[in-house]
């Protein structure tokens, strides 16, 4: 009896395991494939920390700061009778969609198959001139994942 | 602004059975339209019926054609040199054109050149029934001659004045009286211009120009254009209308409307027409602004075109994407999106 019953738990676990990756790899396919705004969904639970040895930290945060295209998620707008530089969110993800793109293409590691990746871009708004941002990329038959943490800050001069 | 006549040299030693001579004339610019008011006198040597001499009126745009000559009221000015003509007869031809100058000159003419020809014709319908029958080649004869008749004037005349100065007066000519052999006058009116020039940011609302005259004049339309190069780049255009117009006053002065903004995504800059007024751009960006104004003054329509240079310099401050390093432990409150 405990046999059969772990037999038909085992049986339910499977189909819930494959049915929540086969949603998952259809929502992913969707995703890749739209051309329509890219939707943020709500990250929640999630510990950065708890991430294992397949996980490798790769500074790639230096060379999206310096990207031409990064300053495309900049907006001026009049605050109390003075323009001023904010971080626009949907341009922020149009952005970095083709920042961390370029970025891949153009480094030694990753421009075999750039194309290929998968990110996974977490961000926080603080405020509008700062954003904390977490990025994991990886190719979709790969164990091996990359990710960088780094804050994002737009500053005058 | 001149003009001359082509007239036959007053030669007593040809005689020629038909000429014209001594044109006098006025012509007035009301609303766009030319009213022409030409009088010179018809000189043959037969007694011509009323209605028998026609002329064609040729200006660049149109032709003018089948006007006929009256005969002039006051005889009194048969002068000496044409006491010789046997059959001696003095027309004044006084007629009135009305010419659409602005529909036909679209173009900006600036100190155009405009070549104005009359040419004489010739009806012989009212010689049938003309009781001293001409001889056939008489009559031939005084055709070829009325038919090689021509008067020709040229008029210096502009629809547009380019202002370039910071400050000036312009001329605005409303009616010019031709003269014969001498250089013609035109009347004109004076309309006062100042332009701004912008090097350095400013709180203030923006002003491109202001005009004054004693006379009241009408804004009928105005058109605004900034030209702008940011880092060097290709140079865009931003620009508005003003359809709106402004009517019997002795001073404008234009301000720009709206306000704009920068996209630094697209390297444009906006122009938004809510909101603040100010023209707001990166200050590594120059260019320079055109407007134009449509006026009408004394009836007269007249375009005044400004242009003028700006430079941005230390004005407005500039932005810089810096990436740090950090560590992040909780990404419940963060947002995710997969490319």
């Amino acid at each position: 009896m405990i046999n059969l019953n772990k037999k038909i738990i085992s049986v339910i676990s499977f189909a819930t395991a494959l049915t929540v990756a086969v949603s998952t790899i259809i929502c992913a396919i969707a995703v890749t494939n739209s051309n329509d705004v890219i939707e943020p969904e709500s990250n929640n639970n999630d510990n950065p920390l708890d991430r294992d040895n397949n996980y490798k930290k790769y500074n790639i945060s230096q060379k999206i700061g310096k990207n031409e295209l990064i300053n495309e998620m900049v907006d001026s707008i009049i605050q109390d009778n003075n323009y001023i530089y904010v971080i626009n969110e949907q341009k922020f993800i149009t952005t970095m969609n083709k920042v961390i793109k370029d970025v891949l293409k153009n480094d030694i590691n990753f421009s075999n198959n750039y194309n290929e990746f998968v990110i996974e871009c977490s961000y926080k708004i603080i405020t509008n001139l700062n954003i904390k941002i977490d990025l994991v990329w990886y190719l979709p038959n790969s164990q091996k994942k990359y990710y960088d943490q780094f804050d994002l800050l737009l500053t005058y001069y | 602004m001149g003009y001359y006549v082509n007239e036959i040299p007053n030669n007593k030693n040809i005689n020629k059975y038909f000429y014209i001579n001594k044109v006098n004339g006025i012509l007035e610019i009301k609303d766009g339209k030319w009213f022409y008011n030409l009088s010179f006198f018809c000189i043959n040597n037969f007694n011509l019926p009323l209605n028998s001499l026609l002329f064609d009126l040729c200006i660049p745009s149109q032709t003018v054609s089948e006007i006929y000559i009256n005969l002039s009221p006051d005889q009194s000015a048969i002068t000496n040199d044409i006491e010789n003509y046997q059959y001696c007869k003095i027309y004044d031809c006084n007629f009135q054109i009305v010419v659409d100058g602005d529909k036909y000159f679209e173009q900006p003419l600036n100190q155009a050149m405009i070549s104005h020809k009359v040419y004489m014709n010739f009806d012989p319908n009212p010689l049938n029934s003309y009781e001293n029958k001409i001889q056939q080649d008489i009559l031939d004869k005084m055709m070829n001659e009325v038919y090689n008749q021509k008067l020709s004037f040229d008029l210096i005349y502009s629809n547009i004045y380019y202002a370039n100065n910071q400050l000036d007066c312009i001329d605005v000519d409303y009616k010019y009286d031709l003269y014969s052999q001498s250089i013609s006058n035109s009347k004109i009116i004076n309309i006062n211009y100042e332009m701004k020039n912008y090097q350095n940011s400013t709180n203030s609302i923006i002003t491109l120009c202001s005009i004054s005259s004693a006379n009241y004049f009408n804004i009928i339309k105005t058109k605004v254009d900034f030209f702008y190069s940011i880092n060097k780049n290709e140079t865009k255009n931003l620009s508005y209308e003003v359809n709106a117009p402004t009517l019997k006053v002795n001073n404008f002065t234009l301000d720009f409307v709206g306000c704009t903004s920068f996209d630094s995504s697209t390297n444009i800059i906006i122009h938004n027409l809510d909101g603040l007024r100010g023209f707001f751009s990166p200050k590594n960006c120059t260019g320079y602004y055109t407007v134009e104004l449509l006026i009408e003054i004394n009836s007269v329509i007249k375009k005044i075109f400004f242009q003028n240079n700006y430079n941005f310099k230390d004005s407005i401050i500039n932005f810089l994407i810096n990436i740090q390093p950090t560590v992040i432990n909780d990404l419940r409150k963060f947002k995710k999106v997969i490319f």
